[in-house]
């Protein structure tokens, strides 16, 4: 370390850069961002990162910032910036201080604002756990934390408002800078006078279930999908990082891009078509396919299991799906193979469905062991209705059409339901499938209910 | 009574000089008016402090400023002087040719 940077006093005054000619130090503010550096790094680097300087490359060996280096990096203006920063950091604090006690404070989960919202503004699950949020609906939860401020702004002095702040959630947020940002500053504020824990989680880091007084922002890539340093290709650690907290147990994710959900799909295993569809992508352009197309699936491929039909159900629910797509029980899958070589002709024909699907027009039709002995089958997409026989049921799901029909190998059926632009995905296990199909092939009861609103109708 | 005026002018200088600061535009861009409702009520020193950075920065433009004219100037004067040494350049050489001819 230089003599300067010790004393930053020595630092010469007026130093011009060689190539702009634009002042980048005078010592007095050099000395009070370096105060502020020391006082709060944090706040300091989030701002150097979004100039794309790196705090990193300002430390010395021994862990020391280098002033010097700093210093000769950082324009006046931008110790301005950092100066400033720091002002409406305190600002921000006081003045939540003060009218605090005007303020209605709320807070509440993610999942009951979810449940509040109708129409259009409402989220789409895309399975158990993670869950698309329109972005204009999920921003008016983190809205009503800055009408505060606006009525400050607008000179209201009584009635300061209410602010809706979120808990025991956590979402991942598509930009970096929006929560480093000066504006943010003041939600940060808010939410610590409410006694809101805010964990910040970047690429890498382990989520943990938030705590009920906690919101988690998983720091999302700046473009939707993570990209590697060519601008191009999708980061491979990163997307798997986002699979990890995708496939995680540790609660609800609430997303606002559906092309990062395409992104961890693909990393999934998905085909891009399928990931896209999955994913409610409306529109790919060549730069999103070429995206989607540089993400590799898994190493280790899923093994066919048996289909139910020919008497092995495969483990039941979300969790058992999800590792089984992961392909995390490769011993088990082992076993399963064997199995496959008594394979009837039922179990050929489903085998010979999954190769042509997913199925989005028309009627999916196959033989089905029930308990009446085996019967036609057939989905109708169209019709949104599912054939047993001369026996009929209406899928109902809550307005959403059927947009399609996907037998997988392990005796599974996916429907994919389309509503207000966005999709969602039912995975249908086996064995709930037959359970249907022997109702149905019985007319028995009139209403079989699927889960997450939707049911199917029988038919007289 | 003094003390209240004092503020207020703080308030009002503070107010117009955030609303036409470069450095806070991006941060936050609020209008003078917009400024003065939000600093109204806050304390003396962080007036004081607000104050202090955004002196600084005008002090900076006014450097930046000298610092233009002053370069400037460097500029017009070296351009000058080369003007004139191929002026005497091309006068020595306009002459020899005179003589050789």
């Amino acid at each position: 370390m230089t003599d300067s940077a010790e004393n930053p006093g020595l630092l010469p005054e007026g130093v011009f850069d060689q190539v702009t000619g634009e002042l980048i130090d005078n010592s007095f503010i050099g000395e009070m961002v370096l105060g502020v550096m020391e006082d709060d790094p944090d706040a300091v680097e989030a701002l150097m990162m979004q100039w794309d300087k790196n705090m990193v490359d300002y430390y010395t060996e021994d862990g020391k910032i280098d002033r010097t280096a700093l210093m000769r990096s950082l324009t006046s203006m931008e110790k301005i910036k950092i100066l400033m920063g720091d002002w409406f950091e305190n600002f921000f604090s006081e003045k939540i201080d003060e009218k605090f006690d005007d303020v209605e404070i709320e807070t509440t989960t993610f999942e009951k604002f979810a449940a509040a919202a109708e129409g259009d503004t409402g989220p789409v699950y895309m399975d158990g756990r993670n869950v698309i949020y329109p972005s204009g609906s999920l921003l008016e939860i983190f809205g009503s934390g800055f009408a505060f401020l606006e009525r400050m702004r607008e000179g209201k002095k009584e009635g300061i408002g209410k602010a809706m702040l979120p808990v025991e959630s956590r979402v991942v947020w598509p930009r970096k800078e929006v929560w480093n940002s000066t504006k943010f500053s003041f939600y940060r504020k808010l939410l610590d006078k409410a006694g809101v824990e805010l964990t910040l989680l970047s690429p890498g880091e382990k989520a943990k279930k938030p705590k009920k007084n906690e919101l988690q922002i998983i720091y999302g890539p700046k473009h939707e999908l993570p990209l590697a340093a060519d601008g191009k290709t999708v980061d491979k650690k990163q997307i798997e990082w986002f699979k990890d907290i995708f496939e995680d147990k540790v609660g609800t994710t609430w997303y606002l891009s559906s092309k990062l959900i395409a992104g961890i799909y693909k990393a999934q295993g998905m085909t891009r078509d399928e990931a896209l569809e999955e994913a409610g992508v409306q529109y790919a352009d060549k730069d999103l396919i070429a995206q989607i197309d540089s993400i590799a699936g898994p190493v280790a491929a899923v093994a066919p299991v048996a289909p139910a039909v020919a008497g092995e159900a495969p483990a039941e629910g979300e969790d058992a799906v999800a590792e089984a797509e992961a392909g995390e029980e490769p011993e088990e899958e082992a076993e399963e193979v064997e199995e496959e070589e008594e394979v009837d002709e039922v179990a050929a024909e489903w085998a010979a469905l999954v190769d042509d699907g997913p199925y989005k027009s028309g009627s999916v039709e196959f033989n089905y062991e029930t308990s009446e002995g085996v019967l036609p089958v057939a989905f109708d997409i169209d019709e949104m209705t599912i054939n047993v026989g001369e026996n009929k049921a209406k899928i109902v799901a809550s307005g959403a059409t059927l947009k399609s029909v996907m037998p997988r190998e392990d005796g599974n059926v996916k429907l994919t339901f389309s509503k207000w632009g966005f999709s969602k995905s039912k995975e249908v296990s086996s064995e709930k499938l037959r359970e249907f199909v022997d109702k149905i092939a019985v007319g028995q009861p009139k209403e079989i209910a699927l889960g997450e609103g939707a049911k199917l109708e029988m038919i007289a | 009574m003094h003390n209240n005026s004092n503020q207020d002018e703080k308030v009002k200088r503070l107010a117009k000089l955030l609303a036409g600061s470069k450095a806070t535009a991006r941060l936050m861009k609020f209008s003078e008016e917009e400024w003065m409702n939000l600093l109204e009520g806050t304390s003396g020193k962080m007036l004081d402090e607000g104050l202090m950075i955004l002196d600084e920065e005008q002090d900076m433009y006014e450097e930046v400023g000298k610092e233009r004219i002053r370069k400037k100037k460097v500029n017009k004067t070296r351009l000058l002087q080369r003007t004139e040494k191929l002026k005497v350049q091309a006068e020595e050489l306009a002459n020899k040719h005179s003589r050789n001819d």
